[in-house]
């Protein structure tokens, strides 16, 4: 799966496009469906065997999997779940990410200095790579996937929060301030933060597209520990065991996080249209 | 300085296709490719323990002696050997006129040298060592006679000496190469050749042409295949697609749901075979509650359907296992009957004080919910199956904590921890002394941290049990204690999906299960 | 680029690629995978070999002194052995070298001319003077790019992966079967990678069709079609090439999925495996590897793309 950077370039060549201006409508009733049916499924009895293998009928929407679980439930609780980790590894790295690249960009000097090139010893190691170097330390669980996609983030994350920050900074309202005798902290907290926060939230939803598709690579490789919550990489992975006999396993995961990919891109972009 | 960056590209575009074509292999006439499932630590018979290295070795090596389908055994380097009357000393006579791949002669020496070489402690053996029991001293009689002492009467010194584990290699090759790196310039006697290993990639050997001194278990005299290239398909969702594409001839261990649809292809063979050894069972942890309650271990069986977890998951392919040994093993005894009872079951909880209350989903005592915690690891099912349990004991009030660890590492951790109710564990061999390291109190693999005098000393006779019938009578028992204990779950015995390629023929397996007898096949080209 | 911007590139990046193997190491080391119950655990080994094993290995030293002699071995050129099989690591990564290296760079290479390819179709969609069937195609290629970047290579690989098996089923084994098993995973990964590039080009081409320059020559009627296209695409080619530097992380990531789907030992699944087997000196070096690889790919599409574009070059020098 992808474990794609969307550096802010992207992001700015692709606002300028006309399409993006437009509400988006199909996404958010998208997000909305598998969040609200995440939700509602939430206390269905998902282990309640039926027939193993069923084609898609009226009874299972989706069809059922080799256990005889009816996919289509487990489609939506697996939804939440996905959605879950990745919106927790967006917020580590959108934390971590922000404060290091404000810190950097607004501090100038040595300091400045020492984050960017640490920044750029964690830019160097592929996010998805990085996040398995964390599941190994740390373990497999569903804490140590979002952890280790959020770490994963933090690097792009930081390179944009500096480059906000230090623009801000310069401005002449900040220098006021400081002329004033605010102190850094003070600074950072009232004025710069505030002006890149627009930057920022527009990144993030892009980011959250990116640490979907990779906490569902890792569950997808085997790493999730917990084989009866069910996941889409996850379900990705299972259904490959019988992809001569149920095609349509596959499908039904696949397509739900391919969508949701999207309906997040898309919204990512709304957002951050000028 | 354009000019270098062109440069600079053009060499990376070189480089590229270069690595291209070394990444291809030239295409050879009469070539079998063979599919392996599990990457082996190594592959060195003496040291390393996998049963997926028998399968190419099986053919790489010969043994002092073989045991056909029925299990009796057949003379191979062996003509024929002696057991004194204590049971402490075996004489074998060799055959004359075999020689290693090498040209090194086949003696009475080179046998003393592979046999040290597994005893020898600086060889840190982790299976073939443990097979020879208390053999203790090998001495070289006359250039084809060599004797074996042990220290007390051990049964299962025949077939670990039919086993590749104890396959005779050249003693040049060994003294060569040393034992770091033997495992990559192997050589023996056998039908095959070893002739390249690139580990986790593949594994090729080429027909031995000299071979004139195949046992009786062999049909053909030499090998018709020249070729077998051994690949990797450690991923089981890979195997099907490698055999529909071409890509491979031969495959073991097809996910069943693929396997019972190959079947149905004209163009290719399902041949399963049933695997001796244990069968897939999760062993109970008496030290850790509430499974130190042997009402509760007796429920979890009872309520457990594994008839219809072989159904659902095995596609109908495997026998329920019965007992901690799997049924085509030699000394197996039915003692854990296949039938699901769940009232039993429920009445069990209901004795124990593990009561149903309204308030709550799961059984409950003394305010805690029943709670099973089960570990498993991720291949053969095992999630799957673990699975099936979940519901099946879920359905009658017991919550399941289900972790998948990633590999044996993580079995063998958790087994350290001590922190589970269940655990699976499963290894295969033909004789029933593996159990042994499993149920007695001081066992390797003493899952089920059980101390119980009467298993301790049943196994321990057993191994010492030259007699056949004495043997069986004592392994009757001791699994019939296991069963009586309720230490383990046997869910399923193994049954190895191998699929070929119609064209492929003459396939059959050895005595193990795992290992074919690569000498009798041969290609029929479509 | 100068041959001294160029070193110094180099330079930097080995410096990186040190901390990166350093944080590694003490990373790993938190592990609470033992991992010689990978090695012992097939076997029946005693905790006495095991202890044996450990010493031997220098498993059993404070953490500091391993680091020192993880060091001492990597000046002498000695990255260690396996825990698990026991073989040299580089012998072990140059192994699996030989499956990722084509791959990667095939997909990397394929990446970019799909992406500039279906991007300058795309970037037509709002082209007022292309006729209405160019629009429809052009539309069309757009939305395949959206679709192309969020689907996961995990179900992308699988269509793809079942897709060629009956095609597969009448080739021979030989240099031709080869080529076309590495072409599955290549396309898996290029079309992903291809498409986000393309999504770039798309963006990049559509503003350049609205610059005066662009709309002076179509105007004054610059020969054929394709010297005008020609045009708008310099503009663009630049920004593709540095982003498809980026890139290259995903591909080195996406190794890791496509080497499963396609049973490819390469270094991708070797890096998964080693981790679950708790294999740590495999581990670090595929790190590093992999951050050398994802620093060689940046390298190169700065090469490449300050060769196309003037500019770029007196920036870097």
């Amino acid at each position: 799966m992808t474990s794609r950077p969307s550096p802010p370039r992207l992001a700015s060549l692709m606002t300028q496009d006309p399409r993006v201006r437009r509400t988006p409508w199909i996404a958010l009733a998208w997000l909305a469906i598998v969040l609200l049916g995440g939700m509602l499924s939430a206390g269905a009895a998902l282990n309640v065997p039926f027939e193993s293998l069923a084609p898609p009928s009226p009874i299972h929407p989706l069809g059922t999997d080799l256990l005889g679980r009816d996919v289509g439930l487990r489609l939506l609780a697996g939804g939440l779940r996905t959605l879950r980790m990745a919106a927790a590894a967006t917020l580590i790295a959108a934390t971590l990410g922000s404060i290091w690249g404000l810190v950097a960009g607004h501090a100038g000097g040595w300091l400045e200095w020492l984050l960017v090139h640490a920044n750029d010893v964690l830019l160097s190691v592929p996010g998805l790579v990085l996040a398995l170097v964390v599941i190994a330390a740390l373990g497999q669980h569903e804490a140590t996937i979002i952890l280790a996609v959020g770490l994963g983030g933090v690097g792009s994350y930081a390179r944009l929060a500096r480059s906000a920050a230090a623009e801000t900074s310069h401005r002449p309202f900040v220098m006021a301030a400081r002329a004033l005798g605010a102190g850094e902290v003070r600074l950072l907290q009232h004025h710069v933060f505030p002006n890149t926060l627009e930057a920022l939230s527009a990144y993030a939803l892009l980011h959250f597209g990116w640490a979907l598709v990779n906490s569902a690579s890792l569950t997808f490789l085997g790493l999730g520990g917990a084989p009866s919550i069910p996941d889409w990489g996850q379900m990705l992975n299972e259904s490959r065991l019988v992809f001569l006999s149920a095609p349509w396993l596959a499908a039904a995961p696949g397509t739900a996080l391919a969508l949701t990919v999207l309906a997040v891109q898309r919204l990512g972009e709304w957002v951050g249209k000028p | 300085m354009r000019k270098f960056g062109a440069r600079l590209l053009a060499a990376g575009l070189m480089l590229c296709g270069l690595l291209a074509a070394c990444a291809a292999p030239p295409s050879p006439v009469s070539e079998l490719r063979y599919g392996l499932t599990l990457v082996p630590t190594g592959l060195d018979p003496h040291i390393n323990a996998s049963s997926e290295l028998g399968i190419p070795l099986r053919s790489v090596y010969d043994t002092l002696i073989f045991r056909d389908a029925q299990g009796r055994f057949v003379p191979g380097l062996a003509r024929a050997w002696t057991i004194s009357t204590d049971g402490l000393s075996y004489t074998f006579s060799l055959r004359a006129g075999v020689s290693f791949h090498d040209g090194t002669p086949f003696n009475g020496e080179a046998v003393r040298i592979n046999l040290e070489r597994i005893l020898n402690p600086e060889t840190k053996s982790q299976k073939a060592r443990f097979m020879l029991g208390p053999l203790t001293r090998v001495e070289v009689l006359d250039a084809l006679t060599v004797r074996l002492s042990l220290s007390e009467p051990f049964a299962p010194l025949l077939d670990a000496l039919s086993q590749p584990y104890c396959g005779m290699a050249s003693p040049t090759a060994l003294a060569h190469w040393g034992d770091a790196d033997y495992q990559f310039h192997q050589v023996g006697s056998g039908p095959y050749r070893f002739a390249e290993y690139i580990s986790g990639d593949h594994l090729t050997l080429e027909r031995n042409s000299d071979y004139a001194w195949g046992p009786s278990i062999y049909s053909n005299r030499k090998a018709a295949v020249e070729r077998i290239i051994f690949r990797f398909y450690a991923d089981p969702a890979t195997r099907a697609p490698a055999l529909l594409s071409g890509e491979a001839d031969v495959m073991g261990e097809l996910p069943p749901q693929d396997a019972l649809r190959l079947q149905q292809d004209p163009s290719f063979q399902l041949m399963p075979v049933p695997i001796p050894g244990q069968p897939l069972a999760l062993y109970f942890n008496t030290q850790s509650p509430p499974t130190d309650d042997l009402s509760v271990r007796q429920a979890l069986i009872a309520s457990a359907g594994r008839q219809a977890i072989i159904d659902t998951i095995f596609g109908g392919l495997s026998p329920v296992a019965t007992s901690p040994l799997s049924s085509s093993t030699w000394g197996f005894v039915e003692v854990v009957p296949s039938a699901q009872d769940t009232a039993r079951a429920e009445t069990l909880l209901d004795e124990a004080g593990w009561q149903r209350t309204p308030s709550s989903e799961w059984r409950v005592r003394d305010g805690t919910a029943l709670t099973v915690e089960v570990v498993i690891p991720p291949w053969g099912f095992n999630p799957q199956v673990g699975q099936m349990l979940e519901q099946q004991w879920e359905a009658i009030g017991i919550r399941v904590n289900l972790t998948q660890v990633a590999s044996f590492a993580g079995l063998r951790e958790a087994q350290a921890a001590g922190k589970y109710n269940l655990l699976s564990i499963n290894l295969s061999g033909a004789d029933p002394d593996l159990l042994r390291p499993f149920f007695v109190s001081d066992g390797s693999y003493n899952l089920a941290r059980v101390a119980d005098a009467q298993l301790d000393t049943l196994f321990g006779e057993a191994a010492r049990a030259t007699d056949p019938a004495e043997r069986l009578q004592l392994m009757a028992e001791a699994q019939q204690r296991v069963a009586a204990l309720a230490l383990v779950l046997p869910v399923r015995d193994y049954v190895n999906l191998n699929v070929a390629r119609a064209g492929v023929q003459g396939l059959s397996f050895d005595a193990q299960g795992w290992f074919p007898l690569l000498i009798d096949v041969s290609l029929k080209q479509p | 680029m100068s041959l001294r911007t160029f070193l110094r590139r180099i330079l930097g990046s080995l410096a990186t690629i040190g901390l990166v193997t350093t944080l590694v190491f003490f990373a790993i080391r938190l592990s609470h995978i033992d991992p010689l119950a990978a090695l012992l655990g097939q076997g029946l080994a005693s905790q006495a070999q095991a202890a044996e094993m450990r010493a031997a290995l220098g498993l059993d030293r404070p953490l500091l002194q391993q680091y020192a002699l993880f060091l001492s071995g990597l000046v002498r050129g000695d990255l260690g052995r396996s825990l698990f099989d026991g073989q040299p690591v580089a012998r072990a990564i140059a192994q699996s070298m030989r499956f990722t290296a084509p791959l990667a760079l095939s997909a990397w290479l394929l990446a970019i001319a799909l992406g500039l390819t279906l991007g300058s179709l795309a970037s037509r969609a709002s082209a007022w003077e292309a006729g209405r069937p160019v629009r429809w195609l052009a539309r069309l290629t757009g939305a395949l790019l959206v679709l192309g970047t969020s689907t996961p290579v995990a179900w992308s690989g699988l269509l793809i992966l079942w897709a060629a098996v009956p095609l597969l089923t009448g080739l021979h084994p030989g240099p031709v079967r080869d080529v076309a098993q590495l072409a599955l995973p290549v396309l898996t990964l290029g079309i992903a990678s291809g498409c986000s590039l393309g999504r770039v080009a798309e963006a990049g081409l559509a503003r350049a069709r609205r610059e005066p320059f662009f709309i002076a020559a179509r105007a004054r009627g610059v020969g054929p079609l394709w010297r005008l296209e020609w045009s708008a695409l310099r503009t663009t080619l630049a920004p593709v090439i540095s982003m498809a530097g980026v890139e290259a992380a995903f591909l080195l990531g996406g190794t890791m999925v496509t080497e499963t789907l396609f049973a490819r030992p390469g270094v991708g699944r070797l890096l998964v495996e080693s981790i679950l087997r708790g294999d740590f000196p495999l581990v670090q070096a595929i790190v590093a590897l992999m951050a050398a690889g994802y620093a060689l790919f940046n390298l190169l599409a700065d090469v490449l793309a300050s060769s196309l574009d003037p500019r770029l070059r007196e920036e870097a020098e």
